[in-house]
């Protein structure tokens, strides 16, 4: 008897479970053309942001507040040559340049633009010694102070540390976000991807010149192809009356999706001399005329990395503060991969607040209290 | 199985007995009176973790790497045999070619570089003569001032 309950009792959970499963299928459904409407409307960055310094294609965008400065000292974020740098201000409350303009800090960000074919010949060297050298130089002169903050970002953070080896007098604090440093090891696929024995950089370059950004996207999402191709859309379709996960992803993916070619002189650089020979942890790498000595960098560095990183594993990131000769260095780690180092709640409520608090406490204070749209 | 020669058969079994095996865990606490939705989810996510660590096996085994680059040998050929045609129809029509372009980009780059080069050399000894006289004014100082 009581058998035939407990059987009654659970084909009728079963079928108005099966009921509000069909149910919810359909509403999500419903939701698809709103979802479509809403992935054309998504916006790229959060706070407000004006252009104040041009360097050919590259732009230098500063973040103006009302609130008074509390630092004298300027932050330069640095971001990758990959995808677009909005991803460090993707939207409020995850955003990683919002946490700086709140601490108080004179906050501008390197856009590098879209190359063009006219790029395919630029060079490390010309980002490092040309771009990056004069934005700095500017900021020195614009904000009156004898050096800056740099921030940099995956291949953007490789290039930072390479800049403050070569210009150490120029840069007060050193903090590096998920940086290639050590390719020595075989955790990340790109490594293995990218060996002399299957990978041939220097025809890639001289056939296509930049390198296409379908191509390193389709790279990137092979990195995890069974969470990017699989797991990723069915999770988007399980929470689709979710607006605001849905907000999150589409955010995320329009970050994702808009991919740049990479300039072909600086991808053969990066991967032959960094990837294949490992240069930068021997103290080989060359850019142009000069060699980068990561022993030469002196300032205070901050070393962030991700523990989930398939990109840029923290192996490859950890050994920088043993190859630099300053004597104030930190790691932080963060269970997150490598855009939740930037975006994640995690990293918002517990990572950047103690960077920005960091740096604070390294960055000479305001003269005296100004708004900065002054 | 790092960069070795990835045995299909046998990755093939590995993969569903790892997916049997960690199914089987989940069954054993579903309760029949309820739909099983949240165990078919965790049997979904066992599959879906079983078979990422198969694939990251496979991007690492030798076949996928040479597959890798007999793909991109062939596409590099491929778009260089384009080039090259597209190249002579523009030359025998007397225009101008990407390949054209380039070469005198890359001569562009090389004065360039010669003159930032030139450039670096009288910035540094403009540098060392600054140093230079910088010392003597402070020797000249010293001398000077009474002692």
């Amino acid at each position: 008897m009581s058998a035939s309950i407990n059987g009654h009792c659970a084909s009728v959970n079963w079928s108005s479970r099966l009921f509000d499963e069909s149910l919810l299928n359909i509403r999500r459904m419903a939701r698809l053309p709103f979802v479509w409407q809403h992935a054309q409307r998504v916006r790229k960055g959060a706070t407000p942001s004006e252009v104040v310094y041009e360097y050919g294609r590259h732009r230098l965008r500063r973040y103006p507040t009302d609130r008074p400065l509390r630092f004298r000292t300027p932050v330069l974020f640095v971001f990758a040559l990959v995808n677009r740098p909005y991803i460090l201000d993707l939207k409020p409350g995850k955003s990683v340049v919002e946490h700086f303009v709140r601490a108080g800090f004179d906050t501008y960000l390197i856009d590098w633009a879209i190359p063009t074919d006219a790029d395919r010949f630029q060079t490390l060297d010309d980002y490092i010694n040309g771009a990056i050298l004069n934005i700095v130089d500017y900021l020195r002169e614009r904000c009156e102070v004898p050096q800056v903050n740099v921030l940099g970002y995956c291949m953007g953070g490789t290039m930072s540390a390479m800049f403050t080896a070569l210009h150490q007098q120029l840069v007060k604090n050193l903090i590096l976000l998920a940086a290639g440093i050590d390719f020595s090891g075989d955790e990340s696929l790109l490594q293995a991807w990218t060996k002399p024995d299957y990978f041939n950089v220097d025809g890639l370059v001289d056939v296509f010149g930049n390198v296409p950004p379908q191509y390193l996207q389709s790279a990137f999402m092979l990195l995890k192809p069974i969470q990017n191709l699989l797991e990723k859309p069915i999770g988007l379709w399980e929470r689709l009356d979710d607006a605001k996960f849905v907000d999150d992803f589409l955010t995320m993916e329009t970050w994702l999706q808009d991919n740049v070619p990479v300039p072909g002189e600086v991808f053969r650089e990066f991967v032959k001399y960094l990837y294949q020979e490992n240069r930068l942890v021997k103290g080989q790498m060359p850019v142009g005329r000069h060699t980068v000595r990561l022993g030469d960098i002196t300032c205070p560095v901050l070393n962030i990395m991700a523990r989930k990183d398939d990109l840029v594993p923290c192996s490859q990131s950890l050994p920088f503060n043993d190859l630099v000769s300053s004597t104030d260095r930190k790691t932080m780690q963060l269970d997150a991969g490598h855009i939740g180092l930037a975006v994640g709640s995690r990293a918002q409520s517990h990572i950047w607040p103690a960077a920005a608090d960091w740096l604070g406490n390294r960055s000479d204070p305001a003269l005296a209290e100004q708004p900065r749209t002054g | 199985m790092p960069n070795g020669e990835f045995n299909q058969f046998k990755q093939f079994c590995e993969s569903w007995l790892d997916i049997l095996n960690r199914s089987a865990a989940i069954f054993g606490s579903v309760n029949p009176c309820e739909p099983p939705t949240e165990a078919a989810r965790q049997i979904r996510s066992a599959v879906f973790k079983s078979m990422a660590e198969q694939v990251d096996k496979f991007m690492r085994s030798e076949t996928f790497l040479q597959g890798m680059k007999q793909s991109l040998d062939t596409a590099l050929e491929f778009q260089k045999q384009c080039q090259s045609v597209l190249t002579e129809v523009r030359h025998s029509t007397q225009g101008v070619a990407t390949a054209d372009v380039n070469a005198t980009m890359m001569m562009l780059r090389q004065i360039e570089s010669r003159l930032i080069d030139r450039l670096d050399d009288l910035d540094a000894n403009v540098r060392q003569l600054s140093q230079r006289l910088d010392q003597m004014e402070a020797g000249k100082d010293k001398a000077g001032s009474p002692t």
